[in-house]
């Protein structure tokens, strides 16, 4: 079984392949999480299924999350971004992650199916899985300006 | 003659990056078109032949590795260039892909440099 | 052909279009240098940066525009295609960005510094035809502008960028 320090190695590593390699921003890990300081937040999620079965979730202000939809796309972040290319950058982050936690540790765990990611904005928000579920979470900082939380929720799989 | 290019990913993200990174390499493309999922290309695919498809692996409806295999079905699809950008990187499922029909791999995340290193020797 | 030098300061940038001329910058650190050569022109010119982002002290970027990888980059497009260089037939090379023991430890300037040249870069549509970024040695650049050839001298090494 995959231990949960390698899972969490396998998701700093994966979100900083991801920021740096497009979205052009440096993360590190900070110890607390930071209150929010901005009012609306959006998470993004995507599931998985296979030996382990669970949620890897992006958690962010709207303004960080502004800021990472316009460098991927090369755009000005006080330009004209819609909501819904907002909400998508982010799936698309959320997706990229997933993918480069899956090529860090599938040599360990085996494959897994992942599902389409969903983004929604709110306040407050909070995954669950239930009692049997381990959660890793890694605070970050993106350089220094914003800060996010990646949260890797999983339990063995009652198939496997 | 100005070739067709269609852009398959359910990320309209993805899909403009990817359609910037095509501009920037100075592929020469007349027409391009895209599609958010497996389903809606061969939909675009059965009204028409195009030149190169860029598309995703998991996508909704219809996902890319079943889209590479209709569309190789399709006479119009037989001369086809089908390149996977994909963020799955099991080398059992690119090795699967490329014997169902697909003639390159890009994974992302990726740098628009890598993409053009990968994509242009396969277009020429 | 005799060979001019023209050095490059550290926050400061040149531009030729004299054949003649070598633009060279020496000391590269966790700075980079960036060289931007138009070869239908033959016009081109060299930045070295210190820090990515102006908005890091825009009071010092007022003043000092050439510190910073964005309001840096934005002098140099400009005045090249002034000079008719054509920004989408720019070859983009860039060397520096390393990680050196004497910066301020828990930030990794040099990093950081080659993040902001590819954002700007993704931006402005222009690829990085070659680099020599990282690691945690000085370099020289040098690039002669009867080709646009960009040389990188590191440890006692000399490499060129192609």
């Amino acid at each position: 079984m995959v231990t949960t320090v390698s899972l969490k190695d396998a998701l700093l590593g994966g979100a900083q392949e991801v920021f740096e390699t497009m979205v052009f921003m440096a993360l590190e890990e900070v110890d607390v999480a930071e209150e929010c300081s901005e009012d609306v937040s959006l998470l993004g999620s995507i599931t998985f299924t296979g030996n382990i079965e669970g949620c890897l979730s992006i958690r962010c202000g709207l303004q960080c999350a502004r800021t990472i939809a316009a460098n991927m796309l090369g755009t000005d972040p006080c330009g004209d971004l819609a909501e819904c290319d907002i909400n998508d950058a982010i799936g698309e982050v959320a997706n990229m992650v997933m993918g480069a936690i899956k090529s860090r540790v599938q040599h360990e765990i085996g494959t897994m199916e992942v599902s389409i990611p969903s983004v929604v904005q709110g306040r407050e928000m909070k995954h669950g899985l239930g009692d049997q579920a381990n959660e890793i979470v890694v605070n970050v900082s993106i350089e220094e300006q914003y800060r996010a939380t990646f949260s890797l929720l999983f339990r063995e799989s009652e198939l496997a | 003659m100005g070739k067709s290019l269609l852009i398959v990913d359910n990320s309209a993200t993805m899909r403009k990056i990817i359609m910037r990174t095509v501009r920037m390499s100075g592929l020469d493309f007349d027409r391009t078109e895209e599609a958010g999922s497996g389903v809606e290309a061969l939909q675009k695919l059965q009204s028409g032949p195009v030149d190169v498809i860029l598309c995703d692996v998991n996508m909704p409806e219809m996902n890319g590795t079943e889209l590479v295999k209709k569309a190789r079905q399709l006479p119009s699809c037989s001369g086809t260039k089908i390149v996977m950008v994909s963020t799955e990187s099991a080398q059992d499922l690119i090795d699967q892909v490329m014997s169902d029909g697909a003639d390159g791999y890009i994974t992302k995340p990726f740098t628009p440099e890598k993409f053009q290193e990968k994509l242009t020797p396969l277009l020429n | 052909m005799v060979k001019t030098r023209i050095v490059v300061d550290v926050s400061d940038a040149k531009v030729s279009a004299n054949p003649s001329d070598v633009l060279v910058t020496y000391s590269l650190g966790s700075c980079i240098g960036v060289c931007l050569y138009d070869p239908a022109v033959h016009v081109g010119g060299m930045l070295h940066y210190q820090l990515p982002s102006s908005k890091m002290d825009p009071q010092r970027a007022q003043s000092k525009p050439l510190m910073f990888a964005d309001t840096g980059m934005d002098l140099l497009l400009d005045k090249l295609v002034a000079m008719g260089a054509n920004k989408k037939r720019l070859n983009v090379k860039l060397a520096g960005g390393a990680a050196m023991a004497t910066g301020p430890q828990g930030f990794d300037i040099g990093k950081r510094n080659y993040l902001a040249i590819r954002k700007i870069l993704w931006s402005n549509g222009m690829f990085i035809n070659a680099e020599d970024v990282g690691g945690d040695t000085a370099r020289n650049l040098y690039m002669d502008l009867a080709d646009g050839t960009v040389t990188v001298r590191s440890s006692g090494l000399e490499r060129c960028l192609r």
